[in-house]
């Protein structure tokens, strides 16, 4: 056996970029994001029976493989015209939320924390997890660890496996719940609003007050005036699991609500010639380009967006944190990128209670799992909120059930047109004179990393993770710097 | 002792899946072989290995020289980025275990790792390509010996 001594092939192909322009004067000019994505998962997926995606839709994306498992299984209650029982839909709801809270939790202490708890501009080196540890305590860093672990053996009971599961089917879920297993989904869930609460402590302590980082939350450069979409219940609740869409304009105000069967009076595609990604945009305002405003079709969605369209949060801690935060940032609608962050900490909490109020349901445990579709497949329509925003599964099928039109609208492509609004807009304010810093090209990355965007997440080649390269150029196009991340 | 077999990869990216597949490979010739399937990559798998005395990971890779089909056996330090690349904010599978072992929590002690060399997974697909799957099985009766499964 050959030993060696790891050297990757650099995946050009792989890579997301961010490239920046810089004009004769060396401020930005124009700065975009652009990233792989592999195409013809729709066409992988014609001719198979849709009773196979909510298994293959897991593997289209490593970080959520539940988001795509629940909006496909949602789809295929659709095709065959089957509600859930009573019991199956809070057996979904428990999984979904588990997945939610714990993967919420990652992001904030492991990717996008460690700009805030560490610092912006500290060294590279540090501003990682173990920066985050440092400052914020063992006991926290191995907290986070255990609340994970507690939460994935929920998605194990559930689905079957701890990372892509298998239970969703048209009608319900493939398997009862036990008091046993009740009796470890209620800890579990106890452990997470713990944490969740001692998390948004610790924001308070470490970002709030820190009047600089404050300042940078609410400054301009990471601000945006765009409409928000997202679903929400009866009540105008939060909700990641079902209910109507919503979309607010940049004032607040109800522009549509909808189910999601009409998606396609609402959301529309735009294409651009230098990325495979697609745009999307409110087909009733229209694009307008990379602009915000209330003359934009942009929108953006995931937690920010959700608590943007929302009424308030369906439970009572979550709906505390929501109200002060606020509060602090001046009345809804917040448009300030940073402030997903924040928004993120708000609904791990609601996600935690919801797992712990729908395990106490004495209903939980009934054996009334499933209701047997019988009505002929045509088409169906699904939709969950993936903790990047909303989710869109659509399938045409055959009088038999084999798939011959796929679309989906994943969560990012719903932001990513305000993504790279983001992005142009922190190296335009930040990049003067031709000084570009590790400290000010990091402080670019935050803008998009506000948003946890899932790039090219469908390979998993060691050493697993994908590479971002920032690139920036001077007036005649000359590269003057290049920064790996990642490599 | 207690050993978990973690396959990494994705089955529906050609031969990205290898790492899946030997891993399930290895649980039909032995059931009683506790083996886990998971997309994500260093420290955010590090929830499902607390608590097991030895940790075997098998993965796809790609390198710059290699031949599809090749089996290699990487080190934890091997995984170690280089100091001029210094990732953002992640970081790699050595140090998540340093985190684990430092925050309290029993990591495994013996870890081995497994990379396979393979030639596509930019491309959707459930089957890997020929080179890579009709090494499978003296693949997986490689590590069965080396490891002693």
């Amino acid at each position: 056996m050959k030993k060696i001594t790891i050297d990757p092939i650099t995946r050009l192909e792989g890579h997301g970029k961010i490239e920046i322009f810089l004009n004769d004067e060396g401020n930005c000019e124009r700065a975009c994001l652009q990233i792989p994505e592999l195409r013809g998962f729709e066409k992988f997926s014609e001719g198979r029976p849709a009773e196979e995606m909510p298994r293959i839709t897991t593997m289209i994306c490593g970080v959520c493989p539940t988001a795509h498992h629940m909006a496909s299984t949602k789809a295929l209650d659709d095709l065959w015209q089957v509600e859930p029982t009573p019991t199956a839909k809070k057996i979904r709801e428990i999984m979904y939320n588990a997945f939610q809270a714990e993967d919420h939790i990652l992001h904030f202490f492991f990717l996008g924390g460690p700009d805030f708890v560490v610092g912006p501009q500290a060294p590279a080196p540090e501003r990682n997890i173990l920066g985050v540890i440092a400052k914020a305590g063992m006991e926290t860093g191995g907290k986070v660890i255990e609340m994970r672990k507690r939460l994935r053996n929920v998605l194990r009971i559930i689905g079957g496996k701890p990372v892509m599961p298998t239970c969703g089917l048209p009608g319900g879920v493939s398997k009862a719940i036990s008091e046993e297993e009740r009796k470890t989904i209620i800890e579990a869930g106890e452990y997470a609003v713990d944490f969740c609460k001692v998390a948004l402590g610790l924001f308070d302590d470490i970002v709030l007050k820190n009047k600089d980082y404050v300042d940078l939350i609410t400054g301009d450069i990471y601000k945006h005036r765009t409409y928000y979409m997202g679903l929400v219940d009866e009540n105008n609740k939060v909700n990641f699991y079902d209910g109507l869409i919503r979309v607010v304009d940049p004032n607040g105000k109800e522009f549509a609500k909808f189910k999601i069967q009409q998606y396609l009076d609402h959301i529309r595609e735009h294409v651009e010639p230098w990325t495979y990604v697609r745009f999307s945009y409110l087909k009733n305002v229209g694009w307008k380009g990379f602009v915000d405003g209330e003359e934009s079709g942009v929108f953006r969605v995931a937690p920010l967006a959700r608590l943007n369209v929302s009424d308030g949060m369906a439970t009572p801690l979550a709906q505390e944190a929501y109200e002060k935060m606020y509060e602090v940032l001046g009345g809804k609608p917040v448009h300030s990128t940073l402030a997903f962050h924040w928004a993120r900490l708000v609904e791990a909490l609601y996600a935690s209670e919801r797992v712990l109020e729908l395990a106490r349901d004495p209903e939980l445990t009934s054996p009334d799992i499933v209701n047997l579709p019988t009505a002929t497949p045509k088409e169906g329509i699904g939709v969950v909120e993936a903790p990047r925003g909303t989710l869109i599964h659509h399938y045409q099928t055959d009088e038999r059930g084999i798939l011959t039109k796929v679309n989906l609208i994943v969560a990012t492509q719903n932001n990513s047109a305000a993504i790279n609004m983001s992005v142009e807009k922190a190296a335009k304010s930040l990049i003067k004179n031709g000084e570009v810093s590790d400290g000010i090209l990091n402080m670019i990355e935050m803008a998009f990393r506000a948003y946890d965007p899932c790039h090219a997440c469908a390979t998993h080649s060691l050493p697993g993770r994908m590479p971002l390269e920032v690139n920036v150029y001077d007036s005649k196009g000359n590269s003057v710097r290049t920064l790996k991340r990642n490599e | 002792m207690n050993t978990l077999i973690l396959g990494i990869g994705n089955l529906i990216l050609t031969d990205d899946g290898v790492g899946i597949k030997i891993a399930q490979w290895l649980k039909e010739e032995n059931p009683k072989l506790e083996v886990l399937e998971t997309s994500e990559a260093g420290i955010n798998f590090l929830d499902l290995v607390i608590g097991y005395d030895k940790l075997i990971i098998i993965d796809s890779i790609k390198t710059k020289q290699g031949k599809p089909g090749e089996l290699y056996k990487l080190e934890l330090e091997d995984l170690k980025p280089t100091m001029d690349f210094l990732p953002s904010h992640g970081i790699d599978i050595a140090t998540a275990f340093e985190v684990g072992r430092k925050l309290g929590f029993k990591m495994p002690k013996y870890i081995s790792i497994y990379a396979i060399e393979i030639k596509s997974n930019l491309t959707f697909g459930e089957e890997c390509t020929e080179e890579v799957r009709e090494r499978i099985p003296f693949i997986a009766g490689q590590i069965m010996e080396e490891e002693k499964l």
